[in-house]
């Protein structure tokens, strides 16, 4: 087959076209926000969220000098917050419920993190601007534009979104209202917007402001992981899909049931028009205890993979903003023809690529091993201590990645009380549990009410005020 | 052999053919501990409520004939971890028969009572999952 044949039966292309408005994966479903039209899931919906939005901020690809400005005004706030709300509807849609996990109290962890997050997050986010000034911010975030790291869009815009989903909670909660906590609202979303100006390098901040494209490599990453894929075929792809899969269950385990344990990048087209993919996953994470029983593993595999788009009949591949793939048709499985397998042993040490074979003989098994001991260790945990410990994985492992590439990790630690909880939040575990508050109180409140808690800040509200009384 | 439709739902990932295996419902840690050290385990077809990877996603590697979950979708951690290791699974499973038994109450979750109906219908009953079409898994009584 010629390559202009392959191309020509590569429809998920077209996605890429600047008038095509993509599928949807949520037929028939839209999100309410304020005045706003209906908003489809999709390109399309980025598309009308972005042209009915009041200000400039995100009609566009943003200029280091957008990211210099050193605040938000409130109508970009509101805008930021609009926006905010219909990613996070778009992303977690999509999963729909999980349902009980019957197993990790996760619902009842998530609003512990985003009140704990809320509170303290501000803090540090300002301490480490002001040390590395917003352009060492902008680095920061560019400094991950390698597979196997940590500083990644996941991570990057984890602290966005959870900022917004704790003062959400909040109001929820009705202990904040729209127009307190500016200040540190402001701070949280322009941290956030240089980490993400930085690792993307489009001037983009969501992966669905560029039809769910996030390459963020240097060229010359993905050149070599391109290079480097091998073809697979009958054995030789179970045995890869095997490993990696064997490797997500772990990083999932490890990082107590979320997502920030693995990301994906792509979809990088390759010169035959097939998309590559690269998913690294996090098999290794020290700083949690529970990491013990991954103590042989390296810290991080990274398995490149090329999609045969034709073969599959690939309509859209989504690599949405927290690092997941979605592709419609939904399986993708059997259509990875090409691939590699790539180690990185320490968090701070190079990458290096190991043949499939020495992989899955060296890791297969003691991958295995180790997700079966996390799982009897929660098993045997307290359903209070997996709260807590659920919360940190959040809270703390949202932006720990940031702080140990500053080399500034320690110093929190030892002298800010990182692995903390600020009191006010934790007086909100107690209401967790009540009247299925966690459960069900909050994810109603977030997407399906006719008021959403993803309030808009009223005009006249003051940049400058924090709550400086809880009367 | 005489197939009985009992059940449809979400398809995780379009496979050829169908799987046969017997049900066996993981309804407590200890339950997933007890199936993972089981030699039958690839004779089995798991049946949980949700769609959480933490639960059952652990016996996954041990290699299960297939999936059944009464919550989930697709894209759930289950859901893409079930698909890497080419196990069919149908999510969200719905039954022909609902006995008038509610699937969700006033407060949105999954009734008790759901839950048991369909445990009650499949724990223990040899199965067919049909998962060729994109969409829609079926699960057959046999």
């Amino acid at each position: 087959m010629s390559n202009e044949t392959s191309r020509s039966q590569q429809q998920y292309l077209d996605r890429y076209q600047p008038a095509d408005e993509g599928i949807r994966f949520m037929p028939g479903a839209a999100f309410s926000y304020g005045q706003l039209p209906p908003l489809p899931d999709g390109i399309l919906g980025d598309r009308i969220l972005r042209e009915n939005l009041k200000t400039e901020l995100l009609k566009g690809p943003l200029s280091l000098d957008d990211v210099r400005r050193p605040r938000f005004t409130i109508d970009e706030l509101n805008d930021l917050t609009a926006y905010w709300s219909w990613d996070l509807w778009d992303q977690l849609s999509l999963r729909a419920s999980e349902g009980s996990s019957g197993l990790v109290p996760r619902q009842e962890y998530e609003a512990l993190s985003f009140a704990n997050a809320f509170y303290r997050w501000p803090e540090f986010m300002i301490d480490m601007t002001e040390r590395l000034g917003i352009d060492g911010v902008v680095e920061l975030g560019r400094s991950g534009r390698e597979p196997a790291s940590k500083i990644n869009m996941l991570h990057a815009w984890c602290l966005g979104a959870v900022t917004q989903l704790g003062r959400a909670l909040y109001i929820i909660m009705d202990r904040h209202k729209p127009d307190e906590f500016l200040p540190e609202l402001n701070a949280a979303m322009k941290f956030w917007q240089a980490l993400a100006y930085g690792y993307r390098g489009d001037g983009y901040l969501w992966s669905s402001q560029d039809r769910y494209r996030t390459c963020a490599l240097d060229k010359a990453w993905s050149k070599r992981l391109e290079d480097s894929m091998e073809p697979l075929k009958g054995d030789t792809r179970a045995e890869f899909t095997s490993l990696m899969a064997s490797a997500e269950l772990l990083s999932f385990y490890l990082h107590l049931d979320n997502r920030l344990g693995m990301y994906d990048l792509g979809p990088f087209v390759l010169g035959n028009g097939n998309p590559m993919i690269v998913r690294s996953t996090f098999t290794r994470e020290d700083i949690y205890s529970w990491s013990m029983f991954a103590r042989d593993l390296p810290y991080a595999m990274t398995f490149a993979f090329e999609i045969d788009a034709a073969q599959m009949s690939l309509e859209e591949a989504r690599v949405i903003s927290i690092g997941t793939l979605m592709t419609r048709p939904r399986n993708y499985v059997n259509a990875i023809v090409k691939g590699s397998v790539w180690v990185r042993d320490e968090w701070d040490s190079e990458l290096r690529q190991v043949s499939l074979e020495e992989a899955t003989t060296k890791y297969l098994g003691p991958v295995g091993d180790a997700t079966g001991d996390v799982f009897e260790w929660m098993t045997r945990t307290p359903s209070r201590h997996l709260i807590e410990s659920g919360a940190f994985t959040y809270y703390v492992g949202m932006i720990m990645p940031f702080m140990r590439k500053a080399g500034l990790y320690d110093h929190y630690c030892e002298h800010e009380n990182l692995w903390e909880f600020d009191e006010r939040a934790a007086q909100v575990y107690y209401q967790l549990g009540r009247n299925d508050f966690a459960r069900i109180v909050v994810p109603t409140r977030l997407f399906t009410s006719s008021e959403t808690s993803f309030a808009p800040i009223p005009p006249d509200a003051r940049l400058w005020r924090s709550k400086y009384a809880y009367v | 052999m005489a197939q009985q439709l009992v059940g449809t739902g979400l398809n995780v990932g379009r496979h050829e053919g169908t799987v046969r295996g017997r049900v066996r419902y993981v309804g407590k840690p200890a339950d997933v501990v007890k199936l993972m050290r089981d030699p039958e385990v690839t004779s089995t077809v798991i049946l949980t409520q949700g769609g959480a990877v933490t639960f059952a996603g652990a016996i996954l590697p041990k290699r299960p004939v297939g999936l059944i979950t009464i919550e989930g979708a697709p894209e759930s951690h289950l859901g893409i971890v079930s698909r890497e290791f080419s196990i069919p699974a149908v999510m969200s499973v719905q039954l022909t028969s609902d006995d008038g038994i509610a699937r969700t109450g006033a407060n949105g979750l999954t009734t008790a009572e759901y839950v048991q109906h369909v445990v009650s219908a499949l724990d223990g009953k040899l199965v067919e999952l049909d998962c060729e079409d994109p969409d829609t898994g079926r699960v057959f009584l046999i």
